[in-house]
């Protein structure tokens, strides 16, 4: 008897695991609901899009003498050790979560002119705003992310995304 | 070449995936006064906006603290203990268990090896709980490999009909990422566009070709899980995917006994 619950559960699980890879928007939106823990994979490993890019998550701050100069989220970089211990993946992993999240979701809430209320564009938000001020008394933050793209001299950078002012909640 | 029995398989793969855990968690405990706290990627506020966190009622509040700790300290000992001990089946739940209470933190930031990992432990945990005295060891045998060869050849599959991919473009564009890249390998592609192009095929028409490959005699099969392995030890070396070379090999004990069904000359 335990032997058929098995099969089942996992044969099913299994089959829900080959549709999760067909790509079906509407299955998405009901696995998404359903899968709480998170077992349903996408098995793409750099398809269709390699990575190409390093993002960066930097901000300012309004003050009385205008705009502070940017600054970066501290992301630690890629120890030498990394094929083996690379505990900052996690961070640098997040930011690039948040960066492809939004840019899905971009078109969907552009439509309807709310691109501030989008999951990943208020985590940014968040993030940033957790940071330290520059100084005690700025009243915004705003910030941006920045892709690179190669190595070296041959680094380059622009910009992906510039965010609105938003008010420094004292409170 | 000896058949592999469906027990040794499954506790291959389960110490594989339990050594992925123990590593991810260990990683994760070294940053988590910077990444789990209010600065980081992995606060509560941040969860909050996915509709997650620990706050929200008293058992994650509780137990999340631990989380981490306990999924190392379990993961270890299901590497030590393999998954037919009940102390090492407890071990398996409890490390699953933990990672969910910490998914409830680090809403982002999961990968394939993560994953990959969970699916083994998941369906042996099931297979081998005590409920009956003959575990159904081929079920989760069966799952494992199938999902090894369900991730290969889907990846496979996606990068063929991706431009990117079949241009031979992928692997230098991904080398030259900051995100994964390597700067020497990078700038070897770019001064031999010709080893980019060869090796980005070659990687599409393995993955596409994993399954038919394993369908083959025990010499070209045993080829495509070498090749496999490399692949992986690759991608650790100059990507810094240093889990994937844990959770995916994992599979192929089983996917070996899974293929062994289908070939005609095994």
């Amino acid at each position: 008897m335990w032997a058929l619950v098995v099969e089942l559960l996992l044969g099913s699980l299994f089959l829900a695991c080959v549709v999760n890879q067909l790509g079906s928007s509407a299955w998405e939106r009901w696995a998404v609901r359903i899968d709480c823990i998170n077992l349903l994979p996408h098995w793409g490993f750099f398809a269709p899009e390699p990575g190409h890019t390093g993002n960066h998550l930097v901000y300012r701050d309004l003050g009385p003498q205008g705009w502070s100069p940017w600054t970066e989220v501290p992301i630690p970089g890629q120890p030498a050790t990394r094929w083996i211990w690379n505990p900052a993946r996690f961070e640098r992993k997040a930011l690039l979560d948040l960066v492809n999240g939004f840019t899905k979701a971009q078109p969907i809430y552009k439509e309807i002119d709310a691109i501030q209320l989008s999951e990943c564009y208020l985590a940014m938000l968040t993030w940033v705003m957790a940071q330290e001020m520059s100084n005690s008394v700025s009243s915004a933050r705003q910030f941006a992310v920045i892709m690179s793209t190669g190595h070296g001299p041959a680094r380059t950078l622009r910009v992906a995304l510039v965010s609105n002012s938003h008010a420094i909640d004292r409170a | 070449m000896p058949s592999t029995e469906p027990e040794l398989a499954l506790s291959i793969a389960v110490r594989m995936a339990a050594v992925a855990f123990a590593l991810s968690a260990t990683e994760q405990l070294w940053v988590r006064g910077r990444a789990f706290g209010p600065f980081g990627p992995f606060s509560e506020a941040m969860a909050r906006i996915f509709g997650r966190g620990v706050e929200r009622n008293a058992i994650t509040r509780r137990a999340f603290p631990f989380a981490l700790p306990t999924c190392l300290v379990a993961s270890l000992l299901v590497v030590v203990l393999g998954p037919s001990s009940t102390i090492g089946w407890a071990a398996m739940v409890i490390a699953l268990v933990a990672n969910w209470f910490v998914q409830q933190r680090r809403v982002m930031a999961s990968d394939g090896a993560e994953q990959m990992s969970t699916l083994i432990l998941v369906a042996t945990a099931l297979a081998m709980a005590p409920v009956v005295d003959r575990p159904p060891i081929m079920v989760a045998v069966w799952f494992i490999g199938g999902q090894g060869i369900l991730a290969y050849t889907a990846s496979g599959l996606t990068k063929a009909f991706s431009p990117a991919w079949r241009s031979g473009t992928a692997i230098a564009t991904i080398l030259g990422s900051e995100a994964h890249g390597h700067q020497y390998s990078s700038h070897l592609l770019n001064t031999y566009p010709t080893i980019g192009i060869a090796t980005t095929r070659f990687v599409m028409v393995f993955e596409c070709c994993f399954g038919l490959l394993l369908l083959g005699p025990s010499e070209l099969a045993a080829a495509a899980l070498i090749i496999g392995l490399l692949f992986h030890a690759s991608c650790a070396v100059l990507m810094g995917l240093n889990t994937f070379i844990w959770a995916f090999p994992a599979t192929y004990a089983c996917v070996w006994i899974v293929s062994a069904y289908f070939s005609p000359w095994r």
